[in-house]
């Protein structure tokens, strides 16, 4: 007897432009015009649970960017199809064994020509992001006019440097000229993605949204109502004085040799060049980000080639193929009984109750299990800052002294010491 | 249509002695904890239920109607109908009343009735000087009319009101609850030792059920976020003695008073909850009914002498049964305050009083201490007003049993001076 008024008539599509049936002459994207005159892009790579962007996909992009520059839509919107994000990161499975820099090289510098091409369209560019925007979807993010967030999930992040790379898409310079040097440098240098509210607090992101405004929030780019809304005041004037400061060499080498010497002492620079180069990138052209983006295609080609990488590459494709073979099919449990509230059984309720699972847990003594709730209270607030989740976990989390979840639960874990006296 | 209603289980929080500052529940955090248990050893699904009624009084900011927020929050699914009730101590019983009313007249078969009262968490309230001039701060739009604005604080208006003594005041008379009792005292003579000896057995019967386990199936332990177990009614003593009582100072009027904070009733946190069954329900689930509720009456009276709320409504409830007090073999009446109690019971033994007031010819029966309050009340359990009205119906069903009594009266007055009284039978 739950509610059916939202299960049946939840909004389950996402925004994805008006639905022509039209057959699309490219296989991962898909062109439509809405009512409005509004030109809507949507990537969804056949047999792919995530986008990624790989050569096939530029050049079909590079297709689509000269229609678009011929229809001179209203404005152009670019999102994903995919339920998990926008696009995954770039696909480095074209680079695995490279070993010819020129070769890299060359590639790279076509793919640059795609994405320059769309940062140079003269029609209004807004990318529509929910979920993942990773490396190279980043950097197509980056080469629009406006990046719109929508929901809680967006990510925004480059981690090129997590395989010994930098970012290779004309992202070191885009990112740079967008926001504070310094976040930029650190945001590459350290890999992490940045949430909704950080992404809009550095100025990645003009505006967060929900999926029921995306209609509206694109309209406003068409119209050129669209407030690109930059962090605020203070923020703003750091940027342009850091911006300032920065563009002068001399503070930059500073800053650069400070950055070097912290990433050295993360990992060694012979073994690991990634950060290095990414910081001499900057030293160099800091002062002509032009210059930079072409600069970027020889340092990235260079890393490519490079023992680290190819290594680092050979590891994350091996552990994508762990992941696989470790997803069981089994669903998770509706209803969890633990017996034994000591440090296992306790931890055991309190991460299966995180993860939206009603858990009972018994103990012989109610002393234990109210330790339990309380180690679980600590923890909580720290996988996540929202106190609702917190609370809704802590409710799932039911002490039972009585044992009374055994009848009703679908999996039973004991984690009862075994002792004779017990 | 008139069907009958079962009370089939139940369950509260132990009650948690306020200590000043909030305690470790919000009045749906206790909700929760009491209510898990409970749906938890059903047989049917906590979705199964028709609505939900909790009788609360002081409802905090962030859980306003904290009917539906605790049904949501117990998994009771997003389509249950949940509402609040609120008639001060009673509004656990109206709630329990109300979902009785629902199900005799057959529009529920099962519903999940009760109260719940975070005392500790009464909010402090600015006086009305202080949110004026917030008021005015927050709607000036230049920077010099928000200076002017701001000019005007003054150091008072840090100094909040504590809600929970407004609370307690009568609104009418401007006396507070505590005053009221000792007007009762007054009017039927009741002494401070006779009161002290009242609270002090009132005590020893709490401690003693918790010791001999009486309380078990009824008190689920409440688990705190820091990690502490709330297993027991923490003001119950069972050192009580008149002679320890008779050292307190009075706490309304003194220093001539007699209500002290000893006997009266504890300031508290605390949950109840009652599952309420039609027979059309009892057979579906196959449940195991404590006790039907054969009816219930609400009377109110002069805020003055708000204590005397029970022998209005009792008197009513019972002539519409063709019966006296001597044919209700137990009784629960809350312990606002001793002196309170005993005026009920000397009420229906003044003459005067009887036959002026309740139009009574001739006697009504009475009382014995023996078979009132049989396990002690709120002077040892405490009093978290919204929960109490709830806890003695419960307590009832379940003391009816253990003992084998074939009926059974709560009743309580409520602030603002109404009483109600419910009558239930065993099955």
């Amino acid at each position: 007897m739950t509610d059916t008024a939202w299960k049946n008539h939840e909004q389950r599509q996402i925004e994805l432009g008006p639905d022509t049936g039209a057959p699309d002459p490219w296989k991962a994207w898909r062109l439509t015009r809405d009512e409005d005159g509004i030109d809507w892009l949507i990537a969804d790579q056949p047999g792919a649970s995530a986008n990624t962007v790989s050569e096939e996909v530029l050049e079909e992009l590079d297709q689509i960017l000269a229609k678009v520059e011929q229809d001179a839509p209203k404005a152009l919107a670019i999102r994903s199809a995919k339920a998990g994000g926008f696009f995954a990161g770039a696909d480095v499975k074209a680079f695995v064994g490279a070993r010819d820099a020129h070769e890299v090289e060359q590639r790279m510098t076509r793919a640059h020509e795609v994405v320059d091409r769309l940062a140079k369209l003269s029609t209004p560019t807004v990318a529509v992001i929910h979920g993942y925007a990773l490396g190279g979807g980043l950097e197509i993010a980056l080469a629009c006019d406006h990046r719109i967030l929508v929901g809680d999930e967006a990510r925004l992040g480059f981690p090129e440097v997590q395989l010994g790379l930098h970012p290779g898409l004309g992202g070191t310079a885009r990112l740079l000229d967008l926001i504070d040097p310094l976040d930029a440098m650190q945001m590459m240098l350290t890999g992490k993605a940045k949430r909704p509210g950080e992404a809009k607090a550095i100025g990645l992101a003009d505006a967060l949204t929900e999926e029921r405004h995306v209609k509206a929030a694109v309209s406003a780019v068409a119209r050129g109502e669209f407030s690109s809304t930059k962090p605020g005041r203070l923020g703003r004037l750091r940027h342009q004085v850091t911006e300032r400061i920065l563009h002068a060499d001399l503070p930059r080498r500073a800053a650069a040799d400070r950055m070097r010497s912290q990433a050295a002492k993360q990992a060694p620079p012979q073994h690991y060049p990634a950060p290095g180069a990414l910081v001499d990138l900057w030293e160099r052209h800091g002062d002509d980000l032009k210059a930079m983006r072409k600069a970027e295609i020889a340092s990235f080609a260079h890393l490519m080639t490079t023992d680290a990488a190819q290594n680092l590459i050979r590891v994350f494709f091996l552990r994508e193929k762990m992941k696989r073979l470790t997803e069981v099919e089994a669903k998770a449990p509706r209803h969890l009984h633990v017996i034994g509230a000591g440090a296992m059984g306790g931890d055991i309720a309190a991460w299966a109750a995180w993860h939206g699972i009603k858990v009972t847990l018994a103990d012989l003594k109610p002393e234990i299990i109210a330790q339990a709730i309380g180690r679980a209270a600590t923890l909580y607030p720290k996988l996540g800052h929202d106190s609702a989740k917190t609370r809704d976990a802590l409710d799932r989390l039911i002490p039972d002294p009585d044992g009374q979840g055994v009848r009703h639960a679908d999996l039973i874990i004991e984690a009862a010491p075994e002792r004779l006296d017990l | 249509m008139s069907r009958p209603v079962y009370i089939v289980d139940g369950a509260r929080t132990p009650f948690i002695k306020a200590r000043g500052r909030p305690g470790p529940f919000t009045p749906v955090d206790l909700a929760v904890q009491c209510g898990r248990p409970l749906l938890l050893r059903q047989p049917f699904a906590p979705s199964a239920f028709d609505q939900v009624i909790l009788g609360c009084v002081n409802v905090v900011a962030d859980e306003m109607n904290p009917a539906r927020v605790a049904a949501l929050r117990l998994g009771m699914g997003e389509a249950m109908v949940a509402f609040t009730v609120q008639i001060n101590c009673g509004s656990g019983m109206l709630s329990i009343d109300t979902a009785f009313r629902y199900i005799q007249q057959g529009t529920a078969d099962l519903i999940l009735a009760g109260g719940a009262e975070s005392l500790s968490h009464a909010p402090l309230v600015l006086s009305h000087d202080a949110t004026e001039w917030f008021a005015e701060l927050n709607s000036a739009r230049s920077p010099m009319a928000r200076a002017k604005a701001a000019m005007g604080f003054r150091p008072d208006f840090l100094s909040p009101v504590i809600g929970l003594e407004r609370g307690l005041t009568d609104p009418i008379t401007d006396l507070n609850m505590g005053q009221t009792a000792e007007i009762l005292a007054q009017m039927f003579d009741i002494s401070r030792h006779e009161a002290d000896v009242y609270a002090s057995e009132s005590q020893l019967r709490s401690a003693r059920a918790h010791t001999e386990g009486w309380f078990k199936g009824e008190l689920e332990p409440a688990f705190a976020p820091d990690g502490e177990l709330h297993d027991r009614d923490d003001g119950v003593r069972a050192d009580s003695s008149p002679d320890k009582l008779a050292k307190l100072k009075p706490a309304f009027e003194p220093p001539f008073g007699k209500v002290t904070a000893g006997n009266s009733s504890q300031i508290t946190d605390g949950a109840t909850w009652v599952v309420l069954a039609s027979e059309d329900a009892v057979k579906e689930h196959s449940l195991e009914p404590l006790a039907e509720i054969v009816d219930s009456r609400w009377a109110a009276l002069d805020p003055k002498i708000m204590g005397l709320g029970p022998v209005m409504s009792v008197t009513q409830l019972l002539r519409a049964h063709d019966m006296t007090l001597s044919d209700v073999p137990i009784w629960e009446i809350n312990e606002a305050f001793a002196a309170q109690v005993l005026a009920c019971l000397a009420a229906w033994q003044d003459d005067g009083f009887r036959r002026q007031v309740l139009g009574l010819e001739g006697d009504f029966g009475q009382i014995d201490r023996e078979r009132l309050n049989v396990d002690g009340g709120a002077i040892g359990m405490g009093h978290p007003v919204g929960a109490s009205g709830a806890r003695i119906v419960l307590h009832l069903a379940n003391a009816m049993k253990r003992l084998s009594q074939p009926r059974g009266v709560a009743t309580e007055c409520n602030g603002g001076a109404q009483g109600g009284a419910m009558l239930l039978q065993s099955v």
